[in-house]
């Protein structure tokens, strides 16, 4: 293709955008509701899949030891888990402050003598806090602590971990779907669209073919129509959903009263939009061009 | 040379475009089909165009069989022919110059060749002072001359022109027969459909007449019926 006829098809293109306003302006409506609704559910997965993370690294496998260890024994202890590969650190957590950490707990009714009693006869056990280098060893030293004597039990957060993830895989397979049907419907939309400009433009693609003209000369115009519908669909979308994150993100905040502390966290947007803007760009432009190609296809046949 | 070598069409509804039709057109002729409405004229230079394909039988333009061509090369094809309607077939929202530039811009020419071109051939219509007009402002005759100076802008050796003068009045109609004569004086092949018996008579051409779908006269010098 040479730079004059793309000057060409450019003008074309436009022109008929310009010809057909209110169809134009509908399939960028289209499309800036098909890439607000990726936008959103893009956010969504992101921060969850981000909090996701954050959990699982957080996490801890807490062995509990036997009351009669003395301390020599349980530095000992700590070093022979220490040497396995897959464990990362290891925190001891003495009879003494699990019940500090208990206490803590600001969950627990408030009466003193109940918790002077609890100091006395401290019910509590000593435990390893033992953080792993890669989550997905958990199995494996689950099975090497459950060998040692002196380990009497061993909690994991398997099962609620094993609920996030389920959760996270539930939300990615959902959205999945809701993308892939919003993208049918919007690539059918502006379809419709570039049909009509096809329509009243069939005439013209007759004549073009009569003069000479090759199937791709015909399709530029639409292409370009559709590109700038898509580009258009795009832009709307993507400029709003970023000037409004921080407000809907401090609205969860206050909703689900998250402070600084929280394990929640919620992605900066300057980080989300480095995968966002691609993303909806390739969608929304490719939506434009599938539209269009797909609707000129059937009218070329002259 | 353009040889049809019995060559039938029939439609996919099974209606009967043309027959057995055994057909040549040398170089340089000016020739007249004539016929009933539904004797197959139309159908006759669409199988030319290769807008359709023959059901049977093979085509012959210069020196290639049409019915061979690939797909992709059908508009590189259609740039060695130049045809006419009898609606004319502008683009509405183009000027007249725009209208005639058209068929140098889908040849990718540059905009300097159109600039220098297109103005020669506008003159050649009789057309200069038409030039940034649409078509809505012209007359028949006058849309007729744009759509005939877009046909000839990039010199094609075969003109087709399907009811050229079915729109216009008498007078008309003769300045736009004598456009076409004086185009094919230039060299090129032109082919005519009509149903305006006073000009086939009084020019006295070659006469091709069809019915039902088959030639039934074709003579080097004649008028509108036997
Ligand atoms: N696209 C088509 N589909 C089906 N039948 C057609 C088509 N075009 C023409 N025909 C039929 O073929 C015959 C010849 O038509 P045509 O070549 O247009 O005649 P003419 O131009 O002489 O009036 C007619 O019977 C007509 O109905
Ligand atoms: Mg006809």
């Amino acid at each position: 293709m040479k730079i004059l006829s793309f000057s060409h098809f450019i003008h074309e293109g436009f022109e008929s955008i310009f010809k057909n306003k209110s169809m134009a302006f509908a399939s960028i409506a289209t499309t800036t509701v098909c890439i607000f609704m990726l936008g959103i559910a893009f956010l969504t997965m992101e921060n969850i899949e981000y909090n996701v993370e954050n959990i699982e690294t957080g996490i801890n496998i807490t062995a509990f030891l036997d009351e009669n260890m003395i301390e020599e024994e349980i530095d000992q202890l700590k070093g022979i888990i220490l040497k396995s590969p897959q464990i990362e650190s290891i925190d001891y957590v003495s009879k003494d402050e699990a019940m500090k950490r208990f206490i803590g707990d600001e969950n627990l009714p408030n009466d003193p003598e109940l918790l002077n009693d609890l100091k006395e006869d401290n019910p509590l056990r000593a435990s390893f806090e033992i953080k792993l280098r890669n989550n997905k060893d958990e199995q494996v030293v689950i099975e090497l602590l459950s060998k040692i004597k002196q380990i009497v039990k061993i909690n994991t957060p398997k099962e609620a971990m094993q609920l996030l993830i389920n959760l996270k895989n539930f939300i990615q397979a959902t959205s999945a779907v809701i993308i892939i049907i919003l993208v049918v419907v919007g690539v059918i939309l502006i379809g419709n669209t570039i049909q009509l400009t096809v329509h009243i433009r069939k005439n013209e693609i007759r004549i073009m073919k009569y003069i000479g003209a090759t199937d791709w000369f015909v399709r530029w115009p639409f292409v370009i129509e559709g590109l700038f519908i898509g580009f258009l669909g795009t832009l709307i979308p993507l400029i709003t959903l970023f000037f409004t994150y921080n407000f809907f993100v401090n609205i969860f905040k206050q909703a689900l009263s998250i402070n600084e502390e929280s394990l929640i966290s919620f992605m900066p947007v300057l980080e989300i939009y480095q995968s966002l803007v691609p993303a909806a760009l390739i969608l929304g432009l490719g939506m434009g061009i599938v539209g269009s190609l797909i609707i000129i296809r059937k009218h070329l046949r002259v | 040379m353009i040889i049809l070598d019995n060559v039938t069409k029939i439609y996919e509804n099974s209606a009967v475009g043309v027959k057995n039709i055994n057909l040549k057109i040398k170089e340089g002729e000016f020739v007249f089909i004539v016929g009933n409405t539904g004797s197959g004229k139309s159908t006759i230079l669409r199988l030319l165009l290769k807008e359709i394909e023959p059901s049977n039988g093979t085509i012959i333009i210069g020196d290639k069989d049409i019915t061979k061509m690939s797909k992709e090369s059908i508009p590189y094809f259609r740039r060695e022919l130049g045809v006419v309607f009898q609606d004319f077939k502008l683009f509405e929202n183009k000027t007249v110059f725009e209208n005639v530039a058209f068929a140098m811009k889908v040849i990718e020419e540059s905009p300097r060749n159109i600039r220098r071109t297109v103005p020669n051939v506008l003159s050649t219509m009789g057309l200069e002072n038409k030039a940034r007009c649409y078509p809505k402002q012209l007359s028949g005759g006058e849309k007729q001359r744009t759509a005939i100076g877009r046909a000839i802008l990039n010199n094609p050796s075969i003109l087709l022109a399907d009811e050229p003068t079915g729109n216009l009045d008498p007078k008309t109609s003769w300045d736009i027969m004598k456009v076409l004569e004086e185009i094919n004086k230039n060299g090129t092949t032109v082919i005519v459909v009509t149903h305006n018996q006073e000009i086939v008579n009084s020019m006295q051409k070659r006469v091709i007449q069809l019915k039902d779908a088959k030639i039934i006269r074709d003579v080097v010098k004649g008028g509108y019926e036997e």
